[in-house]
């Protein structure tokens, strides 16, 4: 008998024979479950159950493929895809929302697992009259303080707290380059460059900030995200703040919606995969072990 | 239980709250100076599923951490305070504010309360009062004898007699916030005063920033019907978008339920 791990040539129609009786391809053994395979010949050949693996034959370990598990990370990679493009969805609405995008990265030979970047592309601008909603019409962070420190947010529908701080939807302070905005009851003007002005005179300016390109910021909830080790204020001839808008979330739906449908095809594929595997475990589990 | 079931019933409802902001603005399109409201929704937690990771050797890069969200939920039904527009009635006791301001309200409770709404009345008692009978700003005495109301844009008013003979009678004061959409309202057109909106600042018309009155005029509804269309037909697609990602959850649990045999 004779027995090559790795043929040249994965057409060869050579074939394992076990006890002269039973038969899987070489292929198959090879590609989906060889390592179940092999091992279970050793185990039979070392009860005497048939005949003994060709000297030069060696069951690799750990085995690099193994269907299965490969097919169970896909499922599992599909299962998070879906997770994120349904959150994806659920912020359709919600103002400066940056959507997610789901990609898969080869853990190691076989195994895909889920990586994910925001999206930080800006959304649609949407004029809403309101002195103390600010948009950003560029790249940047508004900062605002929180408990556990400083975070940012793009923008956003701002207001005054009890003490006159310019503070967020939720009471987060809003920071100029002197720390929280104090305002007095006056109408407030916000310029570009992020100035808020009471009667013609400066109060502060809005500290904008922007994360090195290609670092992605951790998300937070409440559409904040948490600022890189690395910060840097944006250059002033790149920040545009709009006093009077509010950005739109960036979430393209239709973009969701194919997504989905393609991740519920490939789930299904990749169940078929696992039912296909496990029918072939199957059969070496019942025909091969057949006794002479 | 795959969570993005979790994830788009969140989704689902708030699609639902914003279609209940927007039929209250289209029951409203031919209220006295209603405001229309929009809801606004953040995302909620997010859960790390996997720390940021070293790819490779030490001069590879680092692979972001992966983070899902769950959801949705309301963050605040924001008031838009545009103008809305104006419209002639030709009734000496209908004020429009072109501008900013509040019309300042007495309630029966001693409390002030602030609207746009300038349809007036004379009471019983020959005060000037809202359609709904709270008492304008201090008091506003008009004389019984009275043939015509006349209201300046700065607020003066004066009262005509049968005689012929003009009298200056009182003048309307206005408030105005820095925040109005931070105002709660209170029904019936009125609005009260919050740490949101922050103090009223009370003025004559046409003073610092506070807008003028223009007599014979009422403001109306700001809702845009188009608007609120577009933002139905919006909602709408956003439900069924979120019902599909309930869907194919549904489907892939159904689908890994299968592989048992």
């Amino acid at each position: 008998m004779i027995m090559r791990r790795r043929p040249a040539n994965p057409s060869t129609s050579a074939r394992f024979a076990v006890g002269g009786a039973q038969a899987v391809s070489e292929a198959e053994a090879r590609n989906i479950a060889s390592y179940n395979a092999l091992r279970l010949w050793r185990t039979l050949a070392d009860n005497g159950m048939c005949t003994a693996l060709a000297d030069d034959v060696q069951i690799p370990l750990p085995m690099p493929i193994d269907g299965l598990s490969s097919a169970a990370s896909a499922l599992r990679y599909f299962e998070r895809k879906q997770e994120v493009l349904a959150n994806n969805l659920a912020n359709v609405s919600t103002d400066g929302f940056k959507q997610q995008r789901v990609f898969a990265r080869l853990m190691d030979s076989a195994r895909p697992a889920a990586d994910a970047t925001s999206d930080m592309s800006g959304g649609a601008l949407r004029q809403t009259g309101s002195p103390l909603d600010v948009a950003l019409d560029t790249d940047g962070f508004i900062v605002v303080s929180t408990a556990t420190g400083e975070r940012y947010r793009r923008g956003g529908s701002l207001r005054m707290d009890l003490t006159h701080r310019l503070v967020d939807e939720s009471g987060r302070p809003v920071l100029g380059r002197k720390g929280p905005i104090v305002l007095d009851d006056s109408p407030v003007e916000i310029s570009t460059t992020g100035e808020v002005r009471q009667h013609d005179t400066v109060i502060d300016q809005l500290r904008i900030e922007r994360a090195p390109a290609g670092t992605s910021l951790d998300r937070e909830g409440s559409t904040l995200f948490v600022p890189p080790t690395k910060r840097e204020p944006a250059a002033p001839d790149a920040v545009h703040v709009k006093q009077g808008f509010l950005e739109d979330s960036n979430v393209n739906s239709t973009g969701a919606l194919v997504d989905m449908i393609a991740v519920q095809r490939a789930y299904a594929s990749a169940q078929k995969a696992i039912i296909e595997i496990d029918a072939v475990h199957e059969t070496a589990a019942t025909e091969l072990a057949k006794p002479l | 239980m795959n969570p993005a079931l979790r994830t788009a019933a969140t989704g689902m409802a708030a699609q639902q709250t914003r279609t209940e902001v927007i039929a209250n603005n289209l029951a409203n399109v031919n209220t006295t100076a209603f405001k229309r409201s929009r809801a606004q929704f953040e995302d909620l937690l997010y859960q790390t599923m996997q720390g940021p990771s070293v790819l490779g050797g030490p001069d590879t890069s680092t692979a972001p951490s992966v983070q899902v969200g769950r959801g949705t939920r309301l963050a605040a039904v924001q008031r838009l305070q545009s103008q809305g527009p104006l419209e002639e009635t030709q009734r000496s006791l209908d004020v429009a504010i072109d501008g900013e301001g509040f019309f300042q309200v007495q309630l029966p409770n001693g409390n002030t309360a602030y609207t746009r709404d300038g349809s007036f009345q004379i009471s019983d008692q020959g005060v000037l009062v809202t359609s709904d009978g709270y008492q304008v700003g201090n008091g506003i005495k008009v004389p019984s004898d009275v043939a015509d109301i006349g209201i300046s844009p700065t607020g003066i008013v004066t009262a005509t007699n049968t005689g012929g003979q003009s009298v200056e009678i009182g003048r309307i004061e206005l408030a105005r916030f820095v925040n109005p959409s931070g105002l709660t309202a209170l029904g019936q057109n009125l609005y009260s005063e919050t740490p949101a909106s922050g103090e009223a600042t009370v003025g004559y018309p046409q003073d610092d920033g506070i807008g003028r009155l223009i007599q014979g005029h009422l403001e109306g509804s700001n809702v845009e019907i188009v608007q609120e269309m577009v933002d139905m037909i919006s909602a709408q697609r956003a439900y069924e978008l979120n019902s599909k990602a309930v869907k194919t959850a549904e489907d892939m649990s159904d689908v890994a339920t299968q592989m048992v045999r």
